[in-house]
């Protein structure tokens, strides 16, 4: 699908806008019938959708993650990579070819500077699979561009920058998907829609259990790799000397990129207990708890934590009273609701454990509150591209998501309680927690 | 949590004074043992509420900017700077501010620290700075909100130089305000159009949560009338909603 006004656009119609002809393209080919002369694949028959017809993709950043999911998209019928992007060569080069192997031809270009890729002028959408520390800024720069953005979660590095993100995504009116890909196993969906029908009651607590974090003993300065563009690496974040053990998949349990194995998780665990309370646009009104901070290595991430959010009463639509929020490496992995007429557990593995049992298979009547469904979370994101519905992670859910472990990480790095509005998003009368909300970047990146 | 602290000394393990304790991390580079920035780092984090505490470990921390300390112990004591340092060390950063070999980790020392002592050596290192130290400091003076700094930034939006236009363009947009509007609807420059627009919708979102409407419809209108489509789309989108 080629964006109207690029010298590709010439299918649209003048002033029909992008999303318009994504919509009309889809309806069009569903009830269309096309002229004889042109071949049947050229018109998204024989299960093919046309060139002109496909919705573009470039993606940003394309280590393990990126990769595997750029070969999710690959799949999706209609969905066309045009171009990807990494500041390690070796990765963006691979990552070319599997794109050009699939589709046999070298139409695959690749950037080691996002802002190129973004520049391009033909892409319909973005794939982002970054580190930490990278996600907002290009995140933003695609939003002005109009352009839609499938984002790894956590959402962001910071409070303020998450909450920039939504902020360019809701002005631009992009279609978001975040990778919180949970939300399209059934399972889960089951646990959350339980939840949210007071099948076990009214709700009091909620325990989110993620993975402990890792740490490692003191790394000395290493040569940077030549095939890796290391200030870029860097970016906004502070200078520091290169070691492997710094950057890709590393980078996770350093607190300049990260925050840890608790945010990277809580965008999973902590997103199906927003989902499942109805919580996905607020968040607690207060934060504690304790943290094991590496102190003797390079990773410097918490490898155990444990804190409590308390919701205030009608936050959740099925905890009137206000409920508590555990979140600890401490717990069973996975989402566990406890409510006054039974528990709900689930986690990866199509575990689902409930009390009572019966709930598992428990069928929801016409009247029941019932929530997004969709079994393939990138598909869902390009459906949603074209109809300009919203997706089953969007971006506000995805930011409250991660606030929760960014609020943990705050407390627990303060040792204290701290107090949160969720409504502002501020800490009231605390502006030792407020210097945390974001960091400054270095120039010249800022958002 | 009671955090009151009885002497400044007492913050750190095993040594006397801070000077102390300071020229232990000055030659520190990665790899290094970590014991004296643990140790701190620790006195920072005893220092809330230690108002007496708080300043004589900021002000030390802050000499070490200046130093001939190693980079790396120069960025270490920026981040401790971010959750220690008040405006008493404002003095102390500002010729740090204008070269781009020292604004970056001045910066993320002091960006946080709220006052108009830090914003005033903010606006004034501006004039002086190199172009890179520039775009540094607009954007820190962005994150800062500062009502200040509207007249000094408004002047960089007719830069030749598009990235610090830009950035121009998107402090003005974070601070808001009608001054900053009127600023962003004059000239700008070419390259920062796009980026002046946003910031137009980003001032007119504040001002109408603010519940100024009638400048939040000159910033919407405003930025209606130029940049790319998307902006325009944006634009028309806030002028109905």
């Amino acid at each position: 699908m080629k964006k109207n006004g690029s010298k590709h656009g010439a299918a649209q119609s003048p002033g029909m806008g992008r999303r318009d002809f994504l919509r009309r393209s889809a309806i069009s080919a569903a009830a269309v019938a096309a002229p004889m002369i042109v071949p049947a694949s050229a018109l998204g028959r024989d299960g093919k959708v046309a060139p002109s017809n496909r919705i573009t993709l470039g993606c940003i950043g394309v280590g393990s993650q990126g990769t595997g999911n750029m070969q999710g998209f690959i799949q999706v019928p209609g969905v066309q990579v045009v171009a990807v992007c990494d500041v390690d060569r070796t990765r963006r080069e691979n990552a070319r070819e599997i794109v050009n192997k699939t589709y046999e031809d070298k139409g695959c270009a690749d950037y080691n500077d996002f802002r190129e890729l973004l520049d391009r002028g033909d892409l319909d959408t973005v794939a982002l699979a970054l580190p930490d520390h990278w996600h907002s800024i290009p995140s933003i720069m695609a939003a002005r561009k109009g352009i839609d953005v499938y984002g790894e979660k956590p959402l962001a590095l910071t409070l303020n920058e998450g909450k920039a993100i939504v902020d360019a995504v809701n002005r631009y009116d992009i279609v978001w998907q975040t990778g919180s890909w949970q939300r399209s196993q059934s399972h889960f969906l089951h646990a959350a829609e339980l939840v949210r029908n007071g099948m076990i009651g009214e709700i009091h607590t909620v325990k989110v259990g993620l993975p402990t974090g890792r740490p490692i003993a003191l790394q000395t300065e290493q040569p940077i790799p030549a095939e890796l563009d290391y200030d870029m690496w860097l970016g906004p974040a502070p200078e520091a000397p290169y070691t492997k053990e710094r950057v890709h998949w590393n980078w996770r349990w350093i607190l300049d990129y990260s925050g840890g194995q608790l945010t990277d998780w809580v965008g999973h665990h902590g997103d199906i207990a927003n989902w499942g309370m109805g919580t996905e646009d607020t968040g607690p009104i207060s934060v504690e708890g304790r943290g094991i901070w590496p102190n003797d290595g390079l990773w410097n991430a918490s490898t155990s934590y444990f804190f409590e959010c308390i919701y205030a009463p009608g936050a959740s639509p099925v905890a009137p009273n206000g409920f508590r929020m555990l979140v600890s490496n401490l717990f069973p992995m996975g989402t566990r609701f406890e409510g006054t007429k039974g528990m709900i557990h689930c986690d990866r593995g199509n575990r689902l454990t409930c009390d009572p049992e019966n709930l598992k298979t428990h069928q929801f009547g016409p009247n029941d509150i019932r929530l997004k469904k969709a079994d393939n979370h990138a598909k869902d994101f390009f459906d949603c591209v074209r109809s300009r519905e919203k997706t089953l992670a969007p971006v506000g859910p995805a930011h409250r998501a991660i606030s929760i472990g960014q609020l943990g990480n705050i407390a627990m790095q303060l040792e204290r309680k701290i107090v949160w509005d969720p409504k502002t998003q501020t800490f009231p009368n605390d502006p030792e927690a407020t210097r945390k909300m974001q960091r400054a970047m270095r120039a010249p990146w800022h958002i | 949590m009671n955090r009151t602290i009885p002497t400044v000394s007492a913050l750190f393990s095993g040594a006397a004074t801070i000077e102390e304790m300071i020229g232990k991390i000055a030659t520190y580079k990665l790899g290094d043992d970590l014991g004296p920035m643990n140790n701190i780092e620790s006195a920072v984090r005893g220092s809330a509420g230690n108002n007496e505490a708080r300043i004589a470990i900021a002000a030390a921390l802050a000499g070490v900017l200046s130093s001939d300390a190693t980079r790396e112990a120069k960025v270490f004591a920026s981040r401790q700077l971010a959750v220690c340092g008040g405006p008493e060390i404002a003095a102390a950063i500002a010729p740090l501010l204008t070269s781009i070999d020292s604004s970056n980790f001045t910066r993320y020392a002091v960006e946080q620290i709220p006052g108009s002592e830090i914003d005033g050596v903010l606006i004034d290192a501006l004039g002086k700075a190199d172009l890179q130290s520039q775009i540094g400091i607009v954007s820190s003076l962005g994150a800062r909100k500062s009502a200040a700094a509207v007249p000094a930034i408004s002047k960089l939006l007719t830069s030749n130089d598009a990235a610090l236009a830009n950035a121009a363009a998107a402090a003005l947009g974070h601070i808001g305000g009608a001054d900053a509007v009127k600023a962003l609807s004059g000239r700008v420059a070419k390259t920062a159009r796009d980026t002046a627009a946003n910031a137009l919708l980003e001032a007119g979102e504040s001002a109408k949560a603010a519940g100024d409407a009638a400048l939040a419809e000159r910033a919407f209108k405003e930025a209606s009338s130029g940049g790319s489509k998307a902006v325009r789309a944006a634009a028309k989108r806030a002028l109905a909603g």
